[in-house]
């Protein structure tokens, strides 16, 4: 595989890097890949995995064509179950798992200007619309390590690409970073430090379309990270523990389905090849397991990888 | 005769001798796929590669849009589409695969909201206050091999449309030409333009053509683009003459692109997310049009030339075409030999190029316009009809439609395509 990806190291601040501290995510890229259901279910878009990982949530359609949230056991041949569908459901395209595990946030880029939705995890429970404000056209969620604190991609009001921070009850969003080089920003993670790495699907880097940027939490900039990333629709990304490594679902050059994990410090990247996948797209860690959940929206299944 | 394409040497001088064995033609690339056809303003309907008539040193290339326009078309006159990517790609190393890219991307603009009026008055300028509807490009060079992407030109304008004689009193072309854009050393051009390809669409109904050139006195959406030969050869070095080389040639395609995701709001524009996904491609004309059957058009407007072999090839290896001619017009065609029509693969990878469907065309030292004729790209006044369905037949005898140019003269400088059809002439 060719080395396609850059990584501006010298541009970015030290502590950009390095940051994710926390000795609950996994601790190193994924070495397999595992499809563990399809069926049932169509374009899913983003997947989460239960802080045990033994359960995952997905957004995707649902038979009827109806927008849904499904839960299913990460064990191959698992059937998934919906959890909730329709309104307020419009188009979920990008889910996060509160820290203890029993609520959803959903980026739904549906209605006028699209919404921030809140679903409990227990089965039975209604979709909430957070009513956050400053916000248009949500299309990336991550959770803060305070447990208290959203951050999202989205639009500001004049149409601006930006990054959003918000409290989890919803209210005003704050403008973190707007405008160029961000252009089209779709999923991100938040490190221990509040950096945010966010994927954008049209950006393009030194080495070309696709860029992995960082965003400290003072919005000073958005340095980009890595480029020439065939990423899906959203762009998911995770860093392993220590923040050493992010992995992040692309195509390689002939379209095949992949990991890619770019270590943050020394630029090396490594692909985990995953040919059966269409089109990769949302990815996200177990918070205290070493599970990745990722999504094939072209082919309609749901993976795990470990 | 160009020595890349011997096999159609046979070609050329049969067709200068004989009279077709059959009326029959067909259409280039317009509304060819199903979903395409649902998407007009990204529908791209031919490609031309050709060096320049004005200097060897720099190639020209159109890439039409938007087929089969009516002139009086308004209120709201064909454009190009805000939201979309127009692209021109080239293969400098002879593997199927774009090493530059040159990237249109539209923005619209309106003066005034409170008329129906694309102008509000005659248009003397082509920033002439009283024209309401406008668009601004930008122009991007992408070279894939560095990652590198350049904006070439920024808020370049486009031509207006030819609305009709009251709109443009003092004439409609001298305001067109006003937006040819220059910079750098390389020549750009987006606008309407008359439809350059000559053919008689009743192929289309059981391939009863008579000689009537349905594609006349309709217009198309054009972008235009002249670049040093430079510009586009591997490694910035134009090969020596006589060179023969994959990279002595380069491949050609254009394609468009819409985004992954587009979200239909109720109260105010649509908004659109996520990756840009390719809709359309173009480079040899007819290809997806008569030798890709119904059920892969979709998906070789959405594949890459590099693909093709594995996704198309059996298509080529033993086309359709000539077996509707022998059916229904009793043509006489050849049938397919054993091993397939490898001859045809051999026209698409000339010089040990991966065989594809790209535009390739000569750039060695040598090369002056005269002999830039289809296949060895292609010149607006080829009659690639003639040419395609004489290789498809391959009986030795040259297969003619009627329609043997186009109804307007093509000019002699940039951007060389005729002036549109008025809407009020």
């Amino acid at each position: 595989m060719a080395k396609t990806v850059l990584v501006a190291l010298t541009a970015a601040p030290l502590a950009l890097f390095g940051c994710d501290s926390s000795d609950d995510l996994p601790t190193s890229p994924p070495t397999t890949i595992t499809k563990i259901a399809t069926g049932g279910f169509t374009s899913p878009t983003d997947a989460v995995a239960s802080p045990d990982g033994k359960t995952f949530y997905f957004a995707a359609h649902d038979e009827q064509n109806e927008p849904a949230i499904f839960q299913v056991s990460s064990e191959p041949g698992s059937v998934p179950e919906v959890i909730a569908v329709g309104a307020p459901l419009d188009m979920p395209i990008n889910l996060v798992m509160a820290c203890d595990g029993k609520t959803l946030y959903i980026a739904d880029l549906g209605s006028e200007l699209g919404s921030v939705l809140s679903l409990p995890t227990t089965l039975g429970s209604a979709v909430s619309d957070l009513g956050a404000t400053g916000i248009d056209r949500p299309g990336g969620l991550a959770m803060a390590k305070d447990c208290k604190t959203l951050y999202a991609t989205g639009r500001t009001d004049v149409g601006e690409p930006a990054l959003f921070s918000m409290s989890i009850d919803g209210g005003a969003a704050n403008v973190v970073y707007k405008g160029e080089p961000l252009v089209a920003p779709s999923g991100l993670h938040i490190d221990d430090q509040n950096v945010s790495w966010v994927m954008d699907n049209r950006a393009h880097g030194d080495a070309g379309q696709g860029v992995l940027f960082a965003i400290p939490s003072d919005g000073s900039a958005a340095n980009p990270v890595a480029s020439n990333l065939r990423m899906g629709t959203p762009g998911g990304v995770s860093l392993t523990a220590g923040g050493g490594t992010a992995v992040m679902p692309t195509r390689d050059e002939n379209g095949a389905g992949q990991l890619t994990s770019v270590n943050i410090a020394t630029g090396e990247m490594t692909q985990l090849p995953a040919p059966d996948m269409m089109d990769p797209a949302g990815l996200r860690t177990a918070r205290k397991a070493g599970v990745f959940a990722v999504v094939d929206s072209e082919g309609g299944a749901i993976y795990r990888a470990e | 005769m160009n020595k890349l394409y011997p096999a159609l040497g046979a070609l050329s001088v049969g067709a200068a001798l004989v009279a077709g064995g059959g009326d029959t033609v067909t259409a280039s690339s317009h509304r060819e796929a199903p979903a395409i056809a649902e998407d007009q303003y990204v529908d791209n309907t031919d490609v031309y590669a050709f060096i320049s008539p004005a200097s060897s040193d720099r190639m020209v290339f159109v890439a039409n849009y938007v087929p089969l326009l009516l002139p009086a078309s308004g209120p709201n006159y064909y454009r190009f589409s805000e939201d979309a990517h127009y692209e021109i790609h080239i293969d400098n190393t002879g593997d199927a695969k774009e090493d530059i890219t040159y990237r249109w991307e539209f923005k619209n603009s309106l003066k005034n909201g409170n008329t129906f009026l694309y102008n509000t008055g005659t248009i003397e300028l082509l920033n002439d206050p009283d024209l309401n509807v406008t668009q601004t490009y930008d122009l991007y060079r992408i070279n894939h091999k560095t990652g590198a992407k350049t904006r070439i030109m920024d808020d370049a304008p486009v031509a207006p449309w030819n609305v009709g004689k009251r709109s443009f009193p003092s004439g409609y072309e001298q305001i067109a030409l006003q937006a040819v854009t220059t910079k750098s050393g390389i020549s750009s051009f987006a606008g309407p333009r008359d439809e350059p390809f000559f053919v008689d669409l009743h192929v289309f109904d059981l391939l009863g053509v008579g000689g009537v050139p349905t594609t006349d006195g309709v217009n198309v959406m054009s972008l235009v683009l002249e670049v040093p030969i430079t510009e586009i050869a591997k490694d910035g070095n134009r090969p020596a003459a006589g060179d023969t080389s994959p990279s002595s040639v380069v491949g050609v395609y254009a394609s468009a692109s819409r985004p992954q995701v587009r979200v239909l709001r109720r109260n105010r524009a649509s908004d659109d997310y996520g990756n840009m996904i390719q809709v359309s491609r173009l480079a040899w004309p007819l290809i997806n049009e008569v030798i890709v059957p119904l059920r892969d058009k979709d998906k070789f407007n959405r594949s890459a030339p590099a693909d093709d072999v594995k996704n198309f090839g059996a298509y080529i290896l033993d086309p359709e075409v000539p077996k509707l001619l022998n059916g229904v017009l009793g043509a006489g065609c050849a049938p397919t030999p054993a091993g397939g029509r490898v001859d045809i693969v051999g026209l698409l990878s000339p010089n040990g190029t991966a065989a594809a469907d790209l535009l390739r065309i000569n750039i060695t030292a040598n090369q002056t316009n005269a002999q830039s004729k289809f296949p060895n790209g292609r010149a607006l006044a080829d009659d690639v009809t003639d040419t395609l369905l004489t290789v498809a037949c391959n009986n030795g005898a040259a297969i003619r439609d009627n329609v043997n140019q186009n109804d307007k003269a093509f000019t002699a400088t940039f951007p060389y395509l005729a002036s549109p059809a008025s809407g009020n002439p």
